[in-house]
């Protein structure tokens, strides 16, 4: 019976260090999981993700994007999908649907009026927005109502519709670290534990011969 | 197995640290609560600075910036009146050099419903700015990219609270599409038309249902104009779409409305008509003595319980329009 628990004992403890070995080595020391970059091209005027892609609250989301010369301007804004969906209504996009690690993404082209939607730097509804020539960053706890990402040209410059995005993010979980670290420790002593519960099990206490006689 | 006491303490730093791990949300709730406080009180502010500015200036584009529907209707053509006639005190519309366009006070209660879509709307009900009672403001954002305006402002009179509204899970009020039958209960929609036949034939069959009303009582008494002669006046009433509707804890509901009132003044041969120190003047600056037609807009509450009679507990109106030759 013991040599079974210290069985288990190693079972657990080498499973605990493989997941803390590999948050460890995921997340790193500043406890952020690094996606990209990835190209990602759209027809319409701009880049959205469905509210099912972001299913989770609580991380925080730093997302990048620029364009492949680096020197266009990029819009990057977060919004409640209720405002998302009415800014970009008639308009012209490509919605993610679907995005699963490391990187694939489905995507859905809708149609739009043609027209183009109004400056989104006049808006005051985003929980967070940024817009730069080089490229544009923004960083958010992600919330928990639904929420869409944006990514889109400025309206009124020179291009007339679709564009291409180099996209950047990285996901950072407090803790994720040293949560790792402690889960490495843990199956390390679980696994010392099993060790030595096997040990004590294998070796027994001496058999007195009179008791056998 | 004394060595492996510290296990537990490993496990407890497991925990602790297990509490940051992301939390699985529900995606499939598409609703957004229509304004948050900070948001609101922001709103009221730059109403009561444009107002402000309005009256200063009688300048209908400051007031089209924060107000919109029949409410625009109806404080555009007090500052009309009161520029045309040269003054509030002048027009009869308010007091003073402080021009009545509406203006919200202080002790804001805020009931703000949830939304999956635009419109969004929110009642904000406050203080009633220079006059006694409370004023249930009913805020609009037609589209993403619009600014919010006060679209309803019913007056309520001194001593009259809200009902009890019924809340969801999130404690926000229940806002209810006006084409929707409450169950037990008419449309909103119907009960606002059922509310024009009472304006119109207050002793006729379809005041059965509703409470006593101070508008009625109001209107009779309204300013006639001043007729030399004999003249014909017919009066019709009809009703604005229901947009505005909050659920009532106990069933009913409360319900923002607007219904239009058009008098129509027919002199015979040879009589005139005037209209003088009323806001009608400011559009009738002639004598008239073939035709007048006069528009009214009220903005009305009607509280419909769900057991008992339905009750107008708010309002607020002016002439939006007049014509004559």
């Amino acid at each position: 019976m013991r040599r079974l628990f210290g069985w288990l004992l190693l079972l657990l403890g080498s499973v605990t260090a493989i997941v803390g070995v590999a948050v460890v080595v995921v997340f790193g020391p500043d406890s952020r999981l690094t996606l990209g970059p990835h190209r990602l091209t759209t027809t319409g005027r701009a880049l959205v993700t469905a509210p099912g892609v972001i299913p989770y609250a609580g991380p925080t989301l730093t997302l990048t994007g620029a364009t492949p010369d680096g020197s266009s301007p990029v819009f990057i804004g977060v919004g409640n999908d209720v405002d998302v969906r009415d800014y970009l209504s008639g308009t012209a996009y490509t919605r993610i649907d679907s995005l699963s690690l490391p990187w694939h993404v489905q995507v859905t082209n809708r149609r739009g009026r043609g027209g183009q939607p109004a400056n989104p730097r006049n808006l005051s509804w985003w929980l967070t927005s940024s817009v730069h020539p080089g490229g544009a960053t923004v960083t958010l706890p992600l919330p928990d109502a639904p929420v869409d990402i944006v990514v889109m040209q400025l309206p009124g410059g020179s291009h007339t519709s679709g564009f291409t995005v180099d996209v950047r993010a990285a996901i950072g979980i407090p803790g994720s670290f040293a949560g790792g670290l402690a889960l490495l420790v843990a199956g390390g002593g679980l696994l010392a534990a099993g060790w030595a519960v096997r040990r004590a099990a294998g070796t027994g206490p001496p058999i007195s011969p009179r008791a056998t006689a | 197995m004394r060595r492996c006491r510290w296990v537990p303490g490993l496990c407890i730093l497991l925990l602790v640290t297990a509490c940051a791990l992301p939390q699985h949300k529900d995606v499939s709730d598409d609703s957004k609560e229509a304004v948050t406080w900070a948001e609101a009180s922001n709103v009221i502010s730059q109403l009561n600075r444009q107002a402000r500015a309005a009256s200063a200036t009688y300048s209908l584009p400051a007031l089209r910036d924060v107000e919109r529907g029949s409410l625009f209707d109806i404080d555009a053509a007090r500052l009309v009146a009161a520029r045309r006639l040269g003054g509030a005190a002048g027009a009869g519309v308010g007091a003073g050099k402080d021009i009545a366009v509406t203006r919200l006070g202080g002790n804001v209660t805020l009931l703000a419903g949830s939304f999956r879509r635009y419109p969004l709307w929110f009642v904000a009900v406050a203080d009633t700015y220079g006059g006694t009672g409370r004023t249930a403001g009913v805020f609009v954002k037609s589209s993403s990219t619009d600014v919010w305006r006060l679209a309803a402002a019913p007056r309520l009179s001194a001593g009259t609270r809200l009902p009890a509204l019924a809340t969801s899970s999130d404690g926000s009020p229940v806002v209810v599409p006006p084409a929707l039958r409450i169950p037990g209960l008419a449309t909103p929609q119907r009960l606002v038309d059922r509310y024009t036949r009472v304006l119109a034939h207050p002793g006729g069959t379809a005041a059965a249902g509703f409470g006593s009303d101070p508008l009625v009582s109001a209107i009779r008494e309204s300013l006639q104009p001043h007729v030399s002669g004999k003249v014909t006046v017919s009066r019709t009433w009809s009703a604005a779409p229901v947009r505005y509707v909050l659920r009532l804890s106990d069933g009913g509901a409360l319900v923002f409305a607007t219904v239009l009132r058009t008098d129509t003044y027919r002199p015979s041969s040879g009589s005139v008509l005037s209209w003088q120190r009323s806001p009608a003047a400011a559009y009738l600056q002639h004598p008239v003595h073939r035709r007048a037609v006069l528009t009214y807009a009220h903005q009305v509450l009607l509280w419909q319980p769900f057991e008992g009679d339905a009750h107008l507990i708010g309002d607020y109106g002016g002439l939006v329009a007049a014509a004559g030759h």
